[in-house]
């Protein structure tokens, strides 16, 4: 069982991914916004992070940047869950310190494999 | 009856009619509060189901919550609008097996009947609805609702159009356009063609032979856009035979955006035999795009022409044409007289060539800290 924080504002998709992610064994901690949810990184120390990326009071790009300046925190692997789609915005994820990209509309399927390979590869 | 009598008897009703208006007005919004609670209780116990089910469907034990789902009624839309919330959030099989919940439901069924509803608020959900499932049975439906009396309908239909995404949906957008006066304007339908994609191109390449202009015109402009290659030749016959100014800009414009050297012939005809500006331009920025160095002289002819705009447009095709393109540029510039045409180009020309010169000291100019910084290094 890992430990994942996910943090998205829109409550449709907090739910299910809490849901997915429950049933694929995860302990699953959700989160409505940036600030809620570096703090509950801070606390729970996850093995994995899906993040959205435009949200109130801090982005998702402003929660992983904070998240690889702190050395206690800096390994955990971020995946971006977002609905922007540009090429830039992609980029601007990953320079950012994001280990992969989920573009809204998104396939909860998808993004659980995603999650297992990722957490697969932290594992090694 | 005295006046003091009709005055306390009018100031009477008056009271009554106040007093039967506040409290209609109360009761009015105790009983919308009350169906907001209703409503917001629903939500609270059917969102986590239908959140579940999405997540477990691939399970044995899942079945149970797809029957919870399919049983459910309700005096409200509740579950309608949850899942037409879900509906553009997720792709795949997992957005599949909530479509069809809906259709075990019966509700895309009953989305096509509120097509027709009385009141438009319920028309343009169902539209939505039918849009956001993907619904192909409900493209008649929705059809129907673009020629709707509320304008927030026609293009809720237009949207949903987009969303089926077939060419069925692109066929029904195009025939709406063909009418005379359309409810809808142009830009809402470019946009819901574009989303339909490549699957429009059939409907698209017959609408190049439209009776109203405004459709061959758009025919041509989503068909550059979505690059549907086939079509070159239609659009060149577009570009070179339409009585409508607009379509041929539109046709010149697509085959820019197609960028097939095959169609420079058909361009460089264009600049000997057409008359508006307009398209001049589009067909020389045409040329541009499409680069290729044989169309260098025609575009030093262009760059000679009486209209300012007709001038820049070949002036930048040039410079796109890469060192022949630039060479013929510079002998524009350099020559004070007349141009080729009747009038000098050298405005244009060296317009350009001034951009090109600051583009290059602006590239020097950001590659400096790097050359810099192997230096240190």
């Amino acid at each position: 069982m890992s430990s994942i924080v996910v943090v998205d504002d829109d409550p449709d998709i907090l739910g299910l991914l809490e849901f997915k992610l429950t049933a694929a064994g995860h302990q699953v901690t959700a989160e409505a916004d940036g600030e809620a949810g570096l703090a509950a990184i801070q606390e729970v120390h996850p093995e994995l992070v899906v993040l959205d990326v435009m949200m109130p009071r801090m982005s998702g790009i402003e929660v992983c940047l904070a998240l690889r300046r702190d050395p206690a925190l800096a390994d955990i692997p971020v995946l971006f869950l977002t609905a922007k789609a540009q090429e830039a915005d992609v980029q601007r994820g990953f320079a950012a310190g994001g280990n992969d990209y989920v573009m809204k509309p998104f396939s909860p399927r998808e993004l659980a494999t995603r999650v297992d390979a990722l957490l697969a590869r932290g594992a090694l | 009856m005295t006046t003091r009598e009709i005055l306390v008897l009018a100031a009477a009703v008056n009271g009554v009619l106040i007093v039967a208006l506040a409290i209609g007005t109360a009761l009015i919004k105790q009983w919308r509060r009350r169906r907001e609670r209703h409503r917001l209780h629903e939500l609270t116990r059917l969102r986590p189901v239908l959140l579940r089910y999405l997540a477990i469907w691939e399970d044995d034990d899942a079945s149970d919550l797809a029957e919870i789902l399919i049983a459910h009624r309700s005096s409200s839309a509740t579950f309608e609008e949850l899942v037409s919330g879900l509906l553009p959030k997720l792709r795949g099989a997992d957005r599949s097996v909530l479509v069809d919940i809906l259709r075990r439901r019966g509700t895309i069924q009953q989305a096509c009947q509120d097509t027709r509803f009385r009141t438009s608020l319920r028309r343009a959900l169902s539209a939505e609805l039918l849009g956001s499932a993907g619904a192909v049975e409900g493209i008649p439906f929705v059809a129907r609702l673009l020629d709707d009396r509320n304008p927030q309908v026609r293009l809720a239909a237009v949207r949903a159009l987009g969303r089926i995404g077939t060419a069925e949906a692109a066929t029904a957008l195009l025939a709406h356009l063909e009418q005379i006066r359309p409810g809808i304007p142009p830009q809402p339908v470019t946009m819901s063609l574009l989303r339909i994609g490549v699957a429009a191109a059939g409907p698209l390449r017959e609408a190049l032979d439209a009776k109203n202009p405004r459709v061959r015109r758009m025919a041509c402009e989503v068909l550059g856009v979505l690059g549907v290659i086939p079509a070159a030749g239609t659009i060149e016959r577009v570009l070179h035979d339409d009585p409508d100014l607009g379509a041929r800009i539109g046709a010149a414009q697509a085959l820019g955006r197609l960028g097939l050297p095959g169609s420079v012939a058909e361009l460089i005809r264009t600049l000997k035999i057409e008359h508006e500006a307009a398209v001049l331009a589009a067909a020389c920025t045409a040329l541009g795009q499409i680069g290729d160095p044989n169309s260098g002289a025609a575009l030093n002819w262009a760059i000679g022409h009486a209209n300012p705009t007709v001038r820049v447009a070949a002036g930048n095709a040039l410079g796109l044409l890469g060192e022949p393109g630039l060479e013929l540029l510079r002998g524009v510039a350099a020559v004070p007289g007349a141009g080729e045409a009747g009038h000098s180009g050298g405005d244009a020309a060296r317009e350009v060539l001034a951009r090109q010169v600051i583009a290059s000291i602006k590239a020097m100019a950001d590659l400096a800290p790097v050359q810099l910084e192997f230096r240190f290094n």
